[in-house]
């Protein structure tokens, strides 16, 4: 049998079907959530936007066209919803390198990558925020530049090269 | 190399620098959810679709009558406006003969349905058969017009009265005979009781 797009089960779950929501919910717990806690910066702060996005999307199901991709729908409501927070609080770019470090750390984290991943990561929390915010919803989101330059409200071109200047600093910066 | 090229093969290097980076940054199983974090966003969809659930049962089947409600009131009203909405037509002065001969026409359609409501009528009750017309007299009829030939008394006397005044002595009789033919019973003033 087919697998069902996310889009098919958005719909059956704004029908009423909890089933169909499950699916959706363990397709992208896991990308979404990184990508929320690399942009927080720490586990508190990530659960809490975490939280609020789904009931974001929970909130407005009824208003979900199929017609546009649910991963750039999704992504799009997390982005709004992160930048919102980050305005009435602390921009994106304060991060320290230890609360980067701290964040999501668990027994797994010591493992031979921690550091190379603790650097990296670091590095990206560096970053001027424009370039920080693509350069992570590009990782974690796997959306090509369009989707990613409608949710963040620039043009392809502006994200192509936000990108580029992102990688091409963490290049310099390992 | 075109542009178009170029930027194709730039696109794709980028890509490939990115794919670098999220294979080094994808982490560990620990970089997901929290379970308790799961359920909270489980709970809250299970609980929205549980609500509107109950209030759709809540409204149950009388839901449209909002809705048919407010069509009604929005139909009645757009009737309203397009009635008021209509001027009367004021005739043109090259068609004021055109109108005269419009009531015309009119007046002809009244006589006509008229002599047809009249023609029906005739032929619904059929007419009595041409000899009982000949022979019936009706009683009543008889009486009715001798009643109608029958002056009022009190004139009557009145003009006798008139002709004793005037000294016409015999036509006074004459009258007064047919007077108490008519009215045997009728009580004369005393100046005419002979």
């Amino acid at each position: 049998m087919r697998e069902r797009t996310d889009e098919d089960l958005m719909i059956a779950y704004a029908g009423g079907d909890m089933e169909a929501f499950e699916l959706l919910y363990n397709r992208h717990r896991g990308p979404l959530y990184r990508y929320i806690l690399r942009l927080a910066g720490d586990a508190v702060t990530a659960n809490d936007l975490y939280q609020g996005c789904w009931e974001k999307m929970i909130k407005a199901r009824a208003r979900y066209n199929p017609a546009a991709p649910f991963r750039a729908w999704m992504y799009r409501i997390a982005y709004n919803h992160v930048m919102d927070y980050f305005r009435l609080n602390r921009p994106v770019a304060d991060r320290s390198i230890d609360e980067l470090a701290a964040a999501g750390a668990g027994p797994e984290e010591q493992l031979i990558n921690e550091d190379q991943r603790a650097q990296l990561q670091a590095a990206i929390d560096r970053l001027p925020a424009a370039q920080k915010e693509v350069l992570l919803l590009k990782l974690e989101s796997g959306l090509d530049l369009q989707s990613i330059a409608d949710i963040t409200e620039v043009n392809r071109e502006t994200v192509k090269s936000r990108l580029r200047y992102a990688v091409d600093k963490l290049k310099k910066m390992q | 190399m075109t542009t178009d090229h170029r930027d194709q093969q730039a696109e794709q290097e980028l890509e490939q620098e990115l794919e670098k980076l999220r294979s080094m940054l994808s982490g560990p199983e620990a970089m997901e959810p929290p379970d308790l974090l799961d359920q909270a966003v489980l709970n809250t969809a299970r609980r929205e679709i549980e609500q509107r659930g109950a209030r759709r049962g809540k409204r149950g089947p009388l839901r449209w009558l909002g809705a048919f409600t407010t069509a009604a009131v929005i139909v009645l009203a757009l009737s309203i406006v397009i009635q008021q909405e209509q001027p009367i037509p004021l005739p043109a002065a090259n068609e004021a003969d055109g109108l005269k001969l419009d009531s015309d026409k009119a007046a002809d359609l009244v006589v006509e349905k008229r002599a047809d409501a009249f023609r029906a009528r005739t032929q619904s009750s059929p007419a009595p058969a041409l000899e009982d017309v000949m022979t019936e007299e009706p009683a009543a009829l008889k009486e009715e017009q001798e009643e109608e030939a029958l002056p009022d008394p009190e004139l009557w006397i009145l003009r006798l009265m008139q002709l004793k005044e005037s000294g016409q002595e015999d036509k006074l009789a004459e009258e007064l005979e047919a007077f108490q033919k008519a009215f045997p019973d009728y009580p004369l003033p005393p100046k005419l009781d002979y």
